[in-house]
């Protein structure tokens, strides 16, 4: 009974050290190009990537120094920036939206004040004039 | 300025205003060149000034410039080559081992500069060859981009 109970020990000790080293180089490699993957639909959607482009160089940067460690804080950065990609999309929906409403807004505000004035510009210009330099007379010196 | 004259400048300024507001559709009709910058830079940070000579052991006098001029963000891997004299025959990509590799991702219109962390342990004279591979997301692999940069380099005790 006490060498089944010993076994079973060993195999739970053995189980959870072979858990725990559970980074591998290939592993790793394909979590760093998925999150470029989810950067790069980020991007092509209109959000500012800058920060996640800086975050993944960190993880490549780590898995180069390559201790176990390294590797499993490369992995957790590879997750973090691939969680990102929606909050990034949403992000830059609103911005480009309102940016988009704006120009439009200046764009048609312009257009309507350059009719206005050649329709009635003329006008408003030669009542001006008129009522500026209306009651002058030229006279012969 | 007769009314004439008037009306005349503003059709000018309603032209230029339709124009600005055209213009980003004509820029995203026609799109600009793509392309990527490689250079091979020696122990003071310049291109073609290089020292041809290097002891065993001794990290490699060299470093590499990159920059992204591909409308998108881009994950680069650059594989550094010996490539002895008698193999030069043909041109990159070689079927050598790399003896460096890295990755590095690069922002659109950004650059960066990048060490090559190697040392050389057994005699060579021949050429280092660094050739840039970009990430193809449609594949999922890395494809040879066609930059390529080299070097003579010859080992001393």
């Amino acid at each position: 009974m006490k060498q089944i109970v010993a076994l079973l020990l060993v195999s739970l000790l053995l189980y959870t050290t072979i858990s725990v080293k559970a980074v591998d180089q290939n592993e790793i490699n394909s979590a760093i190009t998925s999150s470029f993957q989810a950067v790069e639909r980020a991007e092509k959607a209109g959000g500012n990537v800058s920060s996640e482009v800086g975050l993944l160089n960190q993880a490549i940067t780590l898995v180069r120094n390559g201790s176990d460690d390294n590797l499993t804080e490369a992995l957790r950065i590879c997750q973090e920036v691939s969680l990102k990609e929606n909050i990034l999309v949403e992000q830059n929906l609103e911005t480009r939206n309102m940016g988009y409403y704006q120009t439009t807004a200046i764009v048609i505000a312009l257009l309507a004040a350059a009719l206005l004035i050649n329709k009635y510009g003329s006008k408003l210009y030669l009542s001006i004039w008129k009522t500026i330099w209306g009651n002058w007379r030229i006279e012969r010196v | 300025m007769t009314p004439t004259t008037f009306k005349h400048i503003s059709f000018l300024l309603i032209g230029f205003l339709i124009l600005v507001a055209v213009y980003p559709i004509i820029a995203a009709t026609f799109p600009t060149s793509k392309y990527s910058e490689l250079a091979l830079l020696g122990p003071t940070g310049k291109v073609n000034v290089y020292q041809n000579q290097v002891k065993l052991g001794e990290k490699l006098p060299f470093s590499i410039y990159l920059a992204n001029h591909e409308d998108k963000v881009e994950l680069y891997r650059f594989e550094v080559k010996t490539v002895q004299n008698t193999t030069l025959t043909s041109n990159p990509p070689y079927d050598t081992v790399p003896i460096f590799t890295d990755l590095v991702i690069v922002e659109n219109n950004m650059n960066v500069t990048k060490t090559i962390d190697v040392s050389l342990s057994s005699p060579f004279n021949g050429k280092i060859v660094v050739e840039l591979y970009k990430f193809d997301s449609s594949t999922g692999t890395y494809l040879f981009s066609n930059r390529w940069v080299s070097a003579w380099l010859k080992t001393t005790n």
